[in-house]
């Protein structure tokens, strides 16, 4: 060979590696992250020094078992007794434990996963229990069988484990065939492949004398799960025309059995979306059971609290978070639910040339799910038509207005029962919302109400309880109001519910002692929005009747009652209702003709409350010849919602007289950038200050107006204010003139998932208090240990800060300042799948819940951002699907469940949703983000999209606009808008130096938004530590081979060159 | 003229049809249903023109250039650029694609059973599509490897 081609060749080679290890790296450093994750690297070192948060743990051991502690009493508190028939509860000794869900339980997403954790059978095994061998053998048998099939690939086989006879873990997107119920057949534990019992199996359980048989009953959800309501399938896979929720006939089968072999039947309900409870409370029906329970979706160690109520050696004393329908599909809601298309929702696509931002690219309108596309995926969309009305508060105000004759409450219509000629409560609800029996006996009393009607005011409560029985427990006390419906209302849309629930607590009491339980809430949620006429919150004038209640149900009876309508209620229902004395208050605010318009039209910050999302009205874009009705308890026969997705309903753009408005929301362009608004200060100031410095500034800590702030935002390049608000990534981008932190993102609402103790240890444990031995039992202890329906159902703020206590501790122990980590949606409809990490039906409940954990976690200097706000109210095609509603119900819904998380605990964080309100993204809404959150309810901190995953359907500038801080992705540090082609943004290549120096508006938005992140940052555990960059053996491994390479080619170079001047 | 060619030309050929290749399952994938629909990576086109023009460039040279004096020298440092620029593009480009698509997969192949369920077999196929393009790149580019350690010519093969 020659020399020269030699040389030629070996420069050849050495240069490809040099492109490879030098883009290699900028892929390595873009997934910094996830790369030191694989490695079991580090990219940054942390020091803590004189720390301003500090942990209540002295080890990582004690704070494990303080975690374990309170998983434990999640379940215990959590657990509700809905049905306790022949003292079906306590359950005896020996257990014949039928269903899958028993030995296979559903945990929802995120699950600790810890070695120890404890599941339903050994927390009965561990309480004494004796599981009967000849049912647990057929469990055990049926789910070891499993098949493996060769699965071809994309030209590559491989092997695929499947569990046939395990749950169906999967609730699909809106499958049109319908979600598999996958209940061991009663046919198959004979099987010899599958149960191996004998025949006589029956007779040998019962033998066994076994004291109840138990049977677990679940239904899954999850991220991007959402039930198609009216089809399921069974075992087999055959179509059930039934709802997915309701039980198949597998699952009645087994309770069938189950009935058949023990004298007394229990089932435990394991889900988050409530499942159709009819045929197992039928009065002599062939499923009737002796008992029911909500377990809700533990984690992984909350069993043992829930059999600890199952066994009697807790009091039961959780409630439940929804109301349990018999039929779930049959309630307004339910009338707009799963979507569909404008009818002409292609207009909305564009052409090449037709969109300025995307003069090269035709961008389609189809409807997507929550990954990908190349859409601006507006063509979706549902309308709210049922208003508040949801869950309780439709079952309950239907249910006062049935009961005295008004609103045409007693029509028919939507009634579940299609034969019923009156509507009827009893033939809706089979548990209503807050309801929970308690085993100890006990008498509750509303002792005192106070309300302060100014506009920082509060609704103070007691509840005396007195524990009526021989041994001591905890105890629930629950508060609820109703307002007054009044002529104003109905004139002006302003809906009320009959009853609303406000605020709980718990206590222990001894044997025959009396406690009381104090609560308070903020006087504003008393008031009502008025978006019709005064445009703000109005306290209505009238009486309020507060009541104290086991459940939403008794708490409207409690007040009818109360109000002098016994009779009419036993009219209505057919049978009395009693009320016992001294558990209503009434609080008069004077004439129902005086409504207060003034009182609650500031927030507390000061800030002017009236309409801020109009537009999420799907009325403001219809021409008024073809505007829609929202659901009024005015007449509820008249309002009952249509499905406005059916063809005969569909909605089109040809319906607006404002299309091209609509057309353009729709393409997301929110913000148009400006062309003449050159920015005065590109570059950034240079005023000599660093993130550090905040500390010398006066009050700027706690201050985000104190002029520092300003100073330090305006030193940011305008380059790095758009790339880093654009480019949030997982990571905060780093700022070259402010020095700021570089704080990474963390999910999720059970904790830090995949996140051991020992994660991001110091160097040693001289120098890190927050040290724990890796090979330890607590260095590999996952904390994510939460769960959030258990946490609902416990009705208690109190278990909430303890909860958010913990997550903040965990926080300084594993050095993560930042998580999403409350998940506060409310569930709309039982059928959205992500309710899995959602508390309640209920935002008031919610609300309480959301304020226990942020209050908790910023003592410790812990950002935990609520998510998804708002109005996630399904997965399906949630990245832009539209949702339509009154801004009523924009404000007393979805948003309360986190108004005071950030209104009255002052979170520092937020992740919006991926859906729009109305017809603009929310991450794009400044109505919602500026009008609301910012303005009314003074959030001063960072505001995340969740993940971005279409460039048409994110619109970066009108997030910017929006003040949102960070676009979430996966990248890492990267702050730049020049790395596409021609020195152009990436992903949005309209977003480049040239654009946004015409766009100074832009860019001091976007200094804003940032130095909502630094303060944020400035206040949060952050300041605990000192983080300093070291290089990764993988990183310096990289970077060895670039600059060895870099020299071999340039050596090579040098040769060749040598080679052929020398004529070779 | 045939008779003229080194190893290196036979080599070359591949690596100007696989750079071809590598282009259309690239332009493929932008335009073609699923999830990378209209998701063009920067400078892969531009470069892999620039590629391909380097490949043929260099050929073009080994075949026609003047081999002899100064012109001649001038015309096999020109030779060898752009042997060694295609080399660069096309890794270049390989990377690029990878670069730009990590987050993507990341979503598909990393997605749990309930988000898996939302993407379509035309996610999927485009998500295999990014890789297989950026894999025939960096082949592509492996195979470039080869062309100058031999000559192109058979003058050039030979002392």
């Amino acid at each position: 060979m020659k020399k020269s081609n030699l040389w030629r060749g070996l420069t050849g080679a050495s240069l490809s590696i040099l492109v490879l290890a030098a883009l290699g790296y900028g892929i390595a450093d873009k997934f910094r992250t996830q790369v030191d994750n694989a490695f079991g690297t580090s990219s940054y070192l942390v020091n803590s020094a004189d720390s301003k948060y500090i942990s209540d743990y002295k080890t990582g051991e004690e704070l494990m078992n303080a975690a374990k502690a309170l998983a434990v009493r999640e379940g215990r508190e959590g657990t509700v007794i809905m049905k306790n028939d022949n003292n079906a509860f306590p359950i005896g000794k020996k257990v014949a434990l039928y269903g899958t869900a028993s030995y296979k339980p559903y945990y929802g997403p995120n699950k600790g996963g810890n070695s120890d954790a404890v599941d339903l059978v050994k927390a009965l095994e561990n309480a004494g229990v004796t599981l009967d061998p000849t049912v647990k053998g057929i469990y055990d048998n049926a789910l070891s069988v499993f098949t493996e099939t060769e699965v071809t690939q994309w030209g590559m086989t491989r092997k695929v484990k499947s569990y046939p006879y395990a749950p169906n873990e999967s609730t699909g997107d809106y499958d049109a065939n319908g979600y598999q119920i996958k209940e061991l057949p009663v046919a198959k534990f004979t099987d010899a492949e599958v149960g191996k019992a004998d025949d006589n199996w029956q007779a040998t359980v019962k033998a066994n004398k076994n004291d109840v048989a138990i049977v677990t009953l679940m239904r899954p959800g999850g991220e991007g799960a959402t039930y198609r309501p009216g089809i399921a399938r069974d075992f087999d896979g055959n179509t059930l025309n039934q709802n997915p929720l309701a039980l198949s006939p597998e699952e009645k089968a087994v309770v069938a059995a189950a009935k058949a072999t023990c004298d007394k039947v229990v089932v435990l309900l394991n889900t988050s979306c409530t499942i159709e409870v009819g045929p197992l409370v039928e009065k002599g029906g062939d499923y009737e059971v002796d008992g029911i329970a909500y377990i809700g979706l533990p984690n992984d160690y909350q069993f043992t609290g829930i059999v600890e109520v199952l066994t009697g050696a807790a009091n039961a004393s959780g409630a439940l978070a929804d109301t349990y329908a018999f039929d779930t599909a049959k309630n307004p809601a339910m009338m707009n639910f799963g979507g569909g298309y404008l009818k002409d929702y292609q207009d909305v696509a564009t052409t090449a040339g037709q969109d300025p931002r995307w003069p090269n690219a035709n961008v389609e309108n189809g409807a997507t799910g929550s990954f990908g596309g190349s859409s601006y995926n507006g063509g979706w969309y549902i309308v709210e038509a049922e208003s508040i009305y949801t869950g309780y508060m439709y079952y309950e105000t239907r249910y006062y207005d049935a009961v005295l004759n008004r609103g045409n409450a007693r029509d028919p219509k939507g009634a579940a029962n299609t034969s019923d000629t009156v509507w009827t409560y009893d033939h809706e609800v089979a548990f209503p919302f807050g309801h929970g029996q308690s085993y100890l006996k006990n008498t509750q009393t509303l002792k005192n109400v106070s309300v302060d009607k100014s506009v920082k005011g509060n609704v103070v409560a007691e509840i005396t309880i007195k524990n009526d029985d021989t041994k001591a427990g905890d105890f629930l006390g629950q508060l609820y109001v109703q307002t007054p419906y009044t002529d104003y209302d109905k004139t002006n849309l302003v809906e009320k519910s009959a009853i609303n629930f406000l605020a709980s607590e718990r206590i222990h009491l001894e044997a025959g002692a009396t406690g009381t339980v104090k609560v308070s809430v903020p006087t504003k949620y008393l008031a009502s929005y008025d978006y019709e006429n005064a445009k703000t919150y109005v306290l209505d004038g009238g009486d309020y009747y507060f009541t104290t209640a086991n459940g939403s149900h008794e708490a409207v009876n409690n007040i009818l009652v109360a109000q002098g309508h016994a009779a009419d209620v036993k009219a209505y229902n057919g049978y009395d209702v009693t009320a016992e004395a001294g558990k209503v208050f009434k609080w008069s605010n004077g004439s129902e003709s005086n409504t207060d318009t003034t009182t609650f039209s500031k927030s507390a910050s000061g800030a002017e409350i009236t309409n801020k999302v109009d537009d999420a009205d799907i009325n403001y874009y219809l021409k008024d010849e073809k505007e829609i009705t929202y659901l009024t308890r005015n007449d509820w026969k008249g309002t009952y919602p249509l499905n406005y997705n059916l063809d005969e309903n569909a909605l089109a753009l040809t319906d607006s007289d404002k299309k091209d408005e609509w057309v353009k929301i729709l393409r997301n362009q929110i913000y148009t950038m400006k062309t003449d608004d050159e920015v005065k200060n590109y570059e950034g100031e240079k005023n000599g200050l660093t993130f550090a410095d905040v500390n010398e500034n006066g009050d700027a800590l706690g201050d985000i107006n104190n002029n520092f702030w300003n100073k330090l935002a305006a030193e940011i390049t305008a380059e790095e204010a758009v790339g880093a608000v654009i480019h949030g990534g997982s990571v905060s981008d780093k700022l070259t003139n402010v020095e700021n932190p570089v704080v990474g993102q963390n999910d999720g609402p059970t904790g830090f998932n995949g996140t051991n103790l020992a994660s991001n240890n110091g160097e040693s444990a001289d120098e890190d208090p927050y040290f724990v031995d890796k090979e330890s039992a607590a260095g590999k202890f996952v904390p994510a240990i939460n769960s959030q329906t258990l946490l609902g159902s416990a009705f208690s703020e109190k278990l909430a800060y303890d909860w958010g206590a913990l997550l903040g501790n965990t926080g300084l122990w594993t050095r993560k300042y930042e998580i999403w980590g409350a998940a506060l949606n409310y569930h709309r409809t039982a059928y959205n799948g992500r309710n899995t990490e959602y508390p309640s039906e209920d935002p008031m409940l919610s609300n309480i819940i959301g304020r226990g954990i942020i209050e908790a976690t910023n003592k410790y200097g812990i950002i935990v951002g609520p998510k998804h706000i708002g109005f996630n109210d399904q997965e399906h095609n949630r990245a832009g699907i539209q949702v339509y509603m009154t801004e009523q119900k924009v404000r007393e819904t979805d948003l309360r469940g986190f108004q005071m998380a950030i209104e009255d605990a002052h979170a520092l964080g937020m992740m919006v949703a991926f859906n729009r309100l109305g017809a603009t993204n929310v991450s794009g809404n400044q109505g919602l983000l500026v009008g609301i959150f910012r303005n009314e309810w003074n959030f001063l901190g960072i505001i995340s999209t969740d993940m971005v995953n279409n460039n048409y359907y994110f619109d970066p500038v009108s997030s910017v606009m929006a003040t949102v801080t960070m676009m979430a992705d996966f990248a890492q540090n990267d702050a730049s808008i020049t790395q596409g082609q021609g020195g152009v943004d990436k992903s949005w290549p309209f977003v480049n130096p040239t654009t946004i120096r015409n766009d100074n508006t832009l860019v001091e938005q976007a200094r804003q938004n940032l130095k909502y992140q630094l303060f944020a940052f400035a206040n949060s555990a952050l300041v605990n530590v000192t983080t300093t960059r070291v290089i990764p053996a993988w990183e310096g491994t990289i970077i060895a081979l670039t600059v060895v390479f870099g020299v071999l080619s340039l050596g090579g170079v040098v040769m060749i060159a040598l080679n052929g001047l020398k004529g070779e | 003229m045939l008779k003229k060619l080194g190893i290196g030309a036979y080599i070359a050929c591949p690596v100007v049809v696989l750079s071809i290749v590598s282009w259309i399952l690239y332009g493929i994938n932008v335009a073609g249903a699923g999830y990378f629909h209209n998701q063009g990576v920067p400078f892969v086109v531009l470069f892999s023109i620039f590629a391909i023009i380097c490949e043929l460039g260099a050929v073009a040279i080994a075949l026609f250039a003047p081999k002899d004096g100064t012109i001649g020298k001038v015309c096999s440092f020109v030779e060898t650029a752009l042997l060694l620029g295609g080399i660069v593009f096309l890794m270049s480009c390989g990377m690029n694609i990878i670069s730009a698509r990590a987050q993507g997969l990341g979503y598909i192949f990393g997605a749990d059973a309930n988000a898996a369920a939302e993407f379509t077999m035309d996610d999927f196929n485009s998500a295999v599509l990014s890789i297989v393009s950026a894999v025939f790149y960096i082949v592509t580019c492996l195979i470039a490897i080869a062309v100058p350690f031999f000559g192109l010519t058979k003058k050039e093969e030979t002392k």
